[in-house]
């Protein structure tokens, strides 16, 4: 057969997939033809700057192929082996939750067992009693996208929302918005047209807790790296703050600052001391712009309640960097025109997910207002977003209630949700196991700056509790905290049923009663623009991180592999068995719902069906003339704001604080929570409650950083991308175990006794993880770095609360401790632990793969297993078996 | 751009408008350069395409605001 070419987007960006006879053969970035748009031009200091004609997918879409055919599919509902269905829910063997294997059951089996449970619970407990959730991003499309088919099933039959936390900018969400607004883009700010700006005007560029190469700016894959080559074709120069000397430090870093973990607002402190002693910030600005001021200056400089005054030396006993290396930073800064901010849009990175967050989004925010923010080449931008859009053109992203299936105008009727009652995500186990639990927040709070104060109670009055967790796609156990928690909860009978949809048998997996194998979006239908968080939502307008706006039909590359089915697919069957199924799919198959999104928005003014489908994909030309819209230009040069998504307010010139100004004393904070332990009425560096002036310290001298993941997005890809445990600054396979890459200082590895490659245990009073040890002086010298949620929950005693890890999930080593009282984000980069070689014998492979061998070789004798896919020819035997299927089934038909 | 955009404010997001051909639109989006809307049927459901008005254009200036 010839082969064929679809096209997707993964969250590594937009690709091109080639199969033949029902196999994927390879995965490519899309190259546009030459009837696409032309690209836009910038012109700066006397050059022209184009994008390439191709999308720029990141190496996670590039190994799709590899994770499609993963060691690790659910290929086969499963139901666990010591299951047993009582009539009242007890005496289910939950404590083997984690241990017990599974067995193979078909569709209707465990269809028709969910829709009978489901039935108990409500009769027993009402609706209230089941929760659900997904973790973030596991698979693109807006049709099978969280907020669309899951969103619609569990609305429509009503359940306990369990609410996400801002996971990826913490601090910024929960400080950031006191000092300037931008709650509704949950304390990050905007980006529009600032890659001109920059290339025309910026001279130095703050990557502070940032690292693009790896983190991509979200969902743009290697969009925006020409960019910065481009930046630093024109002589600017790349500063980059992080604990990790890390991969885009190291190929165009001028100067790399290492701080210690967890100190970086005393570093703030440091080089505001510097520009208000030395007179280098923007005193006009700040005098028409800033509150209170004078008072947070009169703080700095000693005279504030704690007579403290923060020079660059006091920033250095805090930090570890030199104080004559600050005032140099300080002095660059404060004479060049500078751009920069933390984390993979600015408003990010690993730096807010710590105990003091909140107070270094806050004080970096109040650093870059001192240099007139707004201003040409003075913004908080960080190389990753701003590039040229048409505006004019919509497509919804996911996070638009306009383009999901939930909802009008794409669905008939809206799906509404009758329960009230809520669960937190990083207290769900809290609040199960102890059965009450109460937290402020509304975890993304992009409503308004109340919602952050807004008091939940678990269970709300005149609810039950919950008895059933629907787990739906990816793992907490390694991007939420303290794992061995989630053991506790998944092995108690409160949880009388678990269900897993997933594509892959991911740590969470293997905690359930039942699991319902869904396919990957190369086996099904779907629709999407690459990088569109959505053009109204917390990250409006995030596809302008692409240097082309693209909407691709996410054609079905290959059918559903085994006995896999679309999530929709697997939705719609419940809700058949529960007596609702044509209310949930209003008649519509996932092609029609494509279709429907494609009539719902301006992509039908612009292209045919037929044409889109048929080409597969559909390029937004940005005309030559466009219109400029330079994010906070408005505020500098004080007329009515004209960047899209904005507020009313800002077009009076006004940011969304109470006083309409950078607030350096806080007034929102004065008025709804002025005993804020967390978030003092002004911003201030606050030794961690787990750092290296607690007591703990003494007994666990190192700090773990746990940025996000380079070779992985949340927990979707290093688990089920074996080809990514060949690289050994990822993984190194030893006894059929990939042990995650773990870096730790020369110094302090040679008075540990430690050499590059060793085995290395991770420990504190929380577990213990085994990682291989890079030893490098990449790493600040009391850091231990391992990336955070690209661990394989793994432990050697699968099942057994505090089992020592081998996956490298290094949550198990984090607190579970939210960052404060009426900050309920989470701090994983304030975590203490100690380190030692490992002498003890090296465990045998994953302790799970047999539980997925045992169903596999049941079914298909002659398949391979799991170790023979990651490492033997097991790979192309699967590719062959399919291949034959596919054939036999042509040759049918 | 900055008054055509102190125009584009006076338009309520989620708000229900009638045209002066009797069609009920409600305002989705409120953009830079357009309102966003759809036609709303006589139970309160919005059906058709996606309309675009901008909001300088005559049509936006016979819009009357229903609620």
């Amino acid at each position: 057969m010839a082969e064929r070419i679809t096209h997707s987007i993964c969250v590594g960006g937009a690709i091109a997939i080639h199969s033949e006879n029902g196999v994927i053969r390879r995965i490519r970035p899309i190259i546009f033809r030459d009837d696409d748009p032309k690209g836009w031009v910038i012109k700066a200091r006397g050059r022209e700057f184009t994008p390439n004609r191709k999308t720029q997918p990141a190496f996670i879409a590039l190994t799709e192929k590899n994770r499609t055919y993963s060691y690790d599919r659910i290929r086969y509902p499963m139901i666990r082996e010591d299951f047993v269905e009582t009539h009242d829910g007890q005496n289910r063997n939950t404590e083997n939750r984690g241990k017990s294997g599974y067995r193979r059951a078909s569709w209707d089996e465990a269809l028709d067992l969910v829709a009978r449970e489901i039935k108990r619970l409500h009769a027993a407990y009402g609706k209230e009693t089941i929760t659900a959730c997904t973790s973030s991003h596991h698979s693109w499309g807006l049709v099978g996208y969280k907020l669309s088919t899951f969103a619609r099933f569990f609305r429509m039959m009503g359940y306990t929302e369990l609410k996400d936390n801002p996971d990826s900018w913490e601090g910024f969400t929960w400080g950031a918005p006191h000092t300037y607004g931008y709650y509704w883009r949950l304390g990050g700010t905007e980006a529009f047209d600032l890659l001109e700006d920059a290339l025309q005007n910026v001279e130095t560029m703050i990557m502070w807790s940032h690292d693009p190469d790896t983190t991509r700016g979200g969902y743009a894959g290697n969009e925006s790296v020409l960019w910065r080559q481009w930046l630093c074709e024109l002589g600017v120069q790349f500063i980059y703050i992080d604990p990790l000397n890390n991969f885009s430090s190291v190929k165009q870093a001028a100067k790399w600052f290492g701080p210690r973990p967890g100190t970086d607002a005393a570093l703030c402190e440091g080089i505001a001391h510097v520009w208000l002693t030395e007179g280098l910030y923007d005193k006009e600005y700040i005098a028409k712009h800033a509150h209170r001021f004078d008072e947070w200056a009169a703080y700095i400089l000693g005279n504030g309640v704690d007579r403290i005054e923060k020079t660059p030396l006091w920033a250095e006993r805090e930090t570890g960097i030199p104080a004559a290396d600050i005032r140099a930073l300080a002095r660059r800064w404060g004479t060049t025109k500078t751009m920069g901010g933390s984390g993979l849009r600015g408003g990010f990175g690993g730096v807010c997910r710590t105990a003091n967050g909140t107070e270094f989004a806050r004080l970096m925010v109040q650093l870059f207002a001192m240099q007139g923010m707004g201003k040409p080449g003075q913004n908080v931008w960080v190389a990753t977003t701003g590039a040229p859009m048409d505006y004019n053109f919509w497509f919804g992203g996911y996070s638009d209630p306009l383009s999901q299936i939930a909802n009008q105008p794409v669905a008939d009727v809206t799906a509404v949700n009758p329960v009230t009652q809520k669960l937190y995500r990083p207290n769900v186990p809290d609040a199960i196991l102890d059965g009450h639990y109460e937290w402020y927040g509304e975890g993304f709070c992009g409503g308004g700056l109340d919602l952050e104060f807004t008091e939940h109670i678990y269970p709300e009055p005149g609810y039950n509790k919950v008895h059933c967790f629907w787990r739906y796609g990816g793992t907490f156990m390694g991007s939420m905290l303290d794992t061995n928690k989630w053991i506790k909860m998944y092995q108690s009978p409160e949880l009388e049923f678990v269900i897993n949809q997933d594509i892959h048998f991911h740590g969470e997996a293997r905690f359930a009663d039942v699991i319902l194998p869904a396919c990957t979006n190369l086996e099904r239908y779907d629709i999407g623009e690459m990088c569109n968080s959505g053009n109204g939502g917390y990250q409006s307008h995030s596809q302008t991180g692409n240097s082309w706006q693209i909407v691709v039909f996410q054609d079905k590359a290959i059918e559903p592999l085994w006995d896999s089915m679309s999530d929709y697919w697997i939705f719609s069957q419940v809700a058949e068995r529960l007596g609702w199924g044509d209310k949930f799919t209003e008649g519509r198959t996932e092609l029609d719902w494509c279709r429907r999104l494609w009539e719902k928005s301006d992509l039908c003014e612009k292209v045919s069906w037929e044409d889109f489908r048929n080409k597969g994909y559909y390029v937004a030309g940005v005309p030559e003339d466009w219109e400029r819209h330079f994010g906070f230009r408005w505020f500098a040069e004080e007329y009515p704001c004209d960047t899209p998504n904005h507020k009313p307010f800002q077009e009076e010139g006004l940011l969304g604080t109470f006083t309409g100004k950078f607030e350096f004393v806080s007034e929102s904070m004065l008025y709804y929570a002025p005993n804020d332990e967390v978030r003092t009425p002004i911003a201030t560096y606050k030794p961690s409650w787990e750092g290296h002036h607690s007591i703990k310290a003494r007994q666990y001298p190192f700090h773990l950083i746990t940025p996000h993941p380079r070779f992985d997005y949340h927990t979707q890809h290093n688990s089920s991308t074996p080809w990514f445990w060949e690289i050994p600054e990822n993984r190194v396979y030893i006894n059929g175990n990939p042990y995650l890459v773990a870096r730790i200082h020369p110094v302090k590895a040679k008075e540990k006794g430690i050499k590059d490659g060793d085995i290395i245990e991770l420990f504190n009073e929380r577990g213990n993880v085994l990682c291989v040890a890079r030893v490098t002086y990449r790493v600040e010298i009391n850091t231990i770095h391992a990336y955070g949620s690209s661990g394989i929950y793994n432990p050697v005693e699968p099942g057994k609360f505090k089992s020592m890890d081998i996956g490298g999930c290094v949550n198990v080593l984090t607190p579970g401790r939210l960052i404060g009282e009426y900050v309920p984000g989470m701090a994983p980069n304030s975590t203490l632990l100690d380190v030692r070689k490992w002498e003890g014998p090296l465990p045998e492979s994953q302790y799970f793969e047999w539980k997925l061998d045992k169903v596999n070789f049941a079914a298909e004798p002659d398949t391979a297993s799991c170790s023979e896919i990651i490492e033997g020819d097991g790979f192309n035997k699967l590719q062959s078996q399919e291949s034959r299927k596919y054939k036999k089934e042509r040759a049918n038909v | 751009m900055a008054n055509k955009l102190m125009v584009q404010h006076m338009f309520k997001v989620n708000g229900r408008y009638r045209t002066p051909e009797g069609k009920t639109l409600k305002v989705v989006l409120s953009e830079v350069y357009n309102l966003r809307c759809f036609e709303l049927d006589e139970k309160g459901n919005m059906t058709g395409p996606m309309i675009k008005i901008h909001p300088e254009s005559e049509l936006a200036s016979k819009l009357v605001y229903l609620d």
